[in-house]
C-alpha cells in the first residue's frame, strides 16, 4: 500500500510539472498549406520508391 | 496465429495506446484551443502515418524489423518520460516510434501470415482499442506507469520469443511476381483514402447524443477488421471486399437516420482493411513494410479534410453515398487489374 502511494505521488509530480518550452502553433488557415506540402512531398517520394521496388 | 504474431498484435494496441496517451495528454496540458488542437494531431499523423512507406522501404531492403521494434519501444518510453519537459519533442518522438513499430510489425506479420487475411486482420484490429484506451486515460498517472511497465515487459518478451520467429520468417521464400500492377495498387490506395475520409468524417448528428458512441464505434471497427480477414480467407479477397463495400454504400447512407445502420456501415467498410493491405502486398511480395506504409500514407491523405477543418464539403448523406460508391468502383477496377503470383512460393495460396 505504501509503495503504491509513493508511486502515485511520484507519478503525479512528473505528470503535472509545467512545460518550460513555449511555442506558438500555426494559425488555423495555414494548416491546409502545411498538410498540402506534407502530402505532396510524401506522395512524390512514394511514387519514386514504388517505381524502384520489384 | 502463432504466439509471436499474437505478441505483435497486442504490441499494436500498446503502440497506439502510447501514441494516443502522449498526444491527448499534450493537448490537455497545453490547453490547446480546439481549432489549433488539430495541428498537433496533424503533425503526429504526418510523422506516424505518412512516413511509414519510407521506413518500410528500408526495413524491407535491409531486414531491419527487429531493430525497429526495439527502437520503437525505446522511443515510446522516452516520449512518455518527456511529456513534462518538451511537448513538441514528445509528439515527434512518439510519431516516429509508432511509425517504426507499425512497419516492423506489419513486415513480420505479413511474412509469417502465409497470405492469410485473418492474421493480418488480427494484427491491425487491436490498434483501435489502444487508441481508445490512450485517449480515455490521458493524463492518468496509473495508466502512464502501466504503459511504462508494459513497454519493459514487451522488450523482455521479444528477447525471449523473437529469435525463433526470426528464424521462421527468414526461411520463407518471397513470392515472385512478374511485374507489380501499379494501376491496381493506385486504385487500392484510393480505396484506403476514401475509407479513411469516411471514417474520420462520418456526419452523423446522433453521434454526440448517443451514450458511449465512441466505445461502440471502436468495438465495431475492431470486429470489422477481424471479420473481413476471416471471411476473405473462407471465400476470396476481392469478392469479400466488393460485397463489404456494397454493404457500406447502403448502410453508411442509411446511417444518417438510423444509428444501427451507421454502425453496420462502419463494420462493412472496416472489413476491407486487411483485404486492401493483402492485395497491395500480393503485388509487392518482397516489400511488406513498404506495402503497409502505402496504406498508412493513404490514411493520412484521407484524414486531411478533417484535420484541416475543411469538412463542410463532405458533411452530407450524398457525400457518404458518393464516396463509398467511388471506393466500390475503385476496388472493382483494382480486382480487374491485379496480377496473380507466378513462380514458386511456400506461402499457402489464397484466391485473389
Amino acid at each position: 500500500m505504501k509503495i503504491f502511494e509513493v508511486t502515485k505521488v511520484y507519478a503525479d509530480v512528473i505528470i503535472t510539472e509545467p512545460s518550460p518550452v513555449n511555442f506558438s502553433l500555426p494559425r488555423e488557415e495555414s494548416m491546409l498549406f502545411y498538410a498540402g506540402i506534407f502530402t505532396v512531398v510524401a506522395v512524390i517520394l512514394a511514387v519514386i520508391l514504388l517505381k524502384r521496388v520489384k | 496465429m502463432t504466439k509471436y504474431t499474437r505478441l505483435l498484435a497486442i504490441h499494436h494496441a500498446l503502440s497506439d495506446a502510447v501514441s494516443a496517451y502522449v498526444v491527448a495528454t499534450t493537448i490537455v496540458f497545453l490547453k490547446v484551443p480546439v481549432t489549433q488542437m488539430f495541428f498537433v494531431v496533424l503533425l503526429y499523423n504526418f510523422l506516424s502515418f505518412a512516413t511509414q512507406f519510407l521506413f518500410g522501404f528500408f526495413c524491407d531492403r535491409f531486414l531491419l524489423s527487429r531493430k525497429y521494434i526495439y527502437l520503437s519501444l525505446g522511443l515510446a518510453l522516452i516520449s512518455i518520460l518527456l511529456i513534462p519537459i518538451n511537448y513538441i519533442m514528445c509528439i515527434v518522438i512518439v510519431g516516429i516510434a509508432n511509425a517504426l513499430f507499425h512497419v516492423a510489425g506489419a513486415h513480420e506479420t505479413l511474412k509469417l501470415s502465409k497470405n492469410k487475411a485473418t492474421e493480418i486482420g488480427f494484427f491491425i484490429a487491436p490498434g483501435a482499442i489502444g487508441l481508445l484506451l490512450g485517449t480515455l486515460y490521458n493524463s492518468n498517472s496509473y495508466f502512464k506507469l502501466g504503459l511504462i511497465a508494459v513497454i519493459f515487459t514487451f522488450a523482455v518478451l521479444y528477447k525471449v520469443m523473437g529469435q525463433k520467429a526470426q528464424n521462421d520468417y527468414e526461411k520463407i521464400n518471397p513470392s515472385v511476381i512478374s511485374k507489380p500492377a501499379i494501376s491496381a495498387i493506385l486504385l487500392l490506395f484510393s480505396v484506403v483514402v476514401i475509407r479513411a475520409l469516411l471514417g474520420f468524417s462520418l456526419p452523423y448528428t446522433w453521434k454526440s447524443s448517443l451514450p458511449n458512441a465512441t466505445i461502440i464505434f471502436t468495438t465495431v471497427i475492431f470486429i470489422g477488421k477481424i471479420f473481413g480477414g476471416l471471411i476473405a480467407d473462407k471465400t476470396s479477397l476481392t469478392k469479400t471486399g466488393i460485397l463489404s463495400l456494397i454493404g457500406a454504400v447502403v448502410f453508411l447512407t442509411l446511417g444518417v437516420k438510423f444509428p444501427v445502420a451507421g454502425f453496420l456501415g462502419v463494420l462493412f467498410i472496416q472489413m476491407t482493411t486487411a483485404i486492401t493491405l493483402l492485395l497491395i502486398y500480393k503485388q509487392l511480395p518482397n516489400y511488406p513494410g513498404f506495402s503497409f506504409g502505402l496504406t498508412t500514407l493513404a490514411i493520412f491523405i484521407g484524414s486531411i479534410p478533417v484535420l484541416t477543418q475543411n469538412l463542410d464539403y463532405f458533411k452530407t448523406p450524398l457525400m457518404l453515398f458518393t464516396f463509398s460508391g467511388l471506393a466500390l468502383v475503385a476496388l472493382v477496377g483494382a480486382s480487374l487489374k491485379l496480377k496473380p503470383f507466378v513462380g514458386k512460393s511456400n506461402s499457402s495460396n489464397i484466391k485473389i
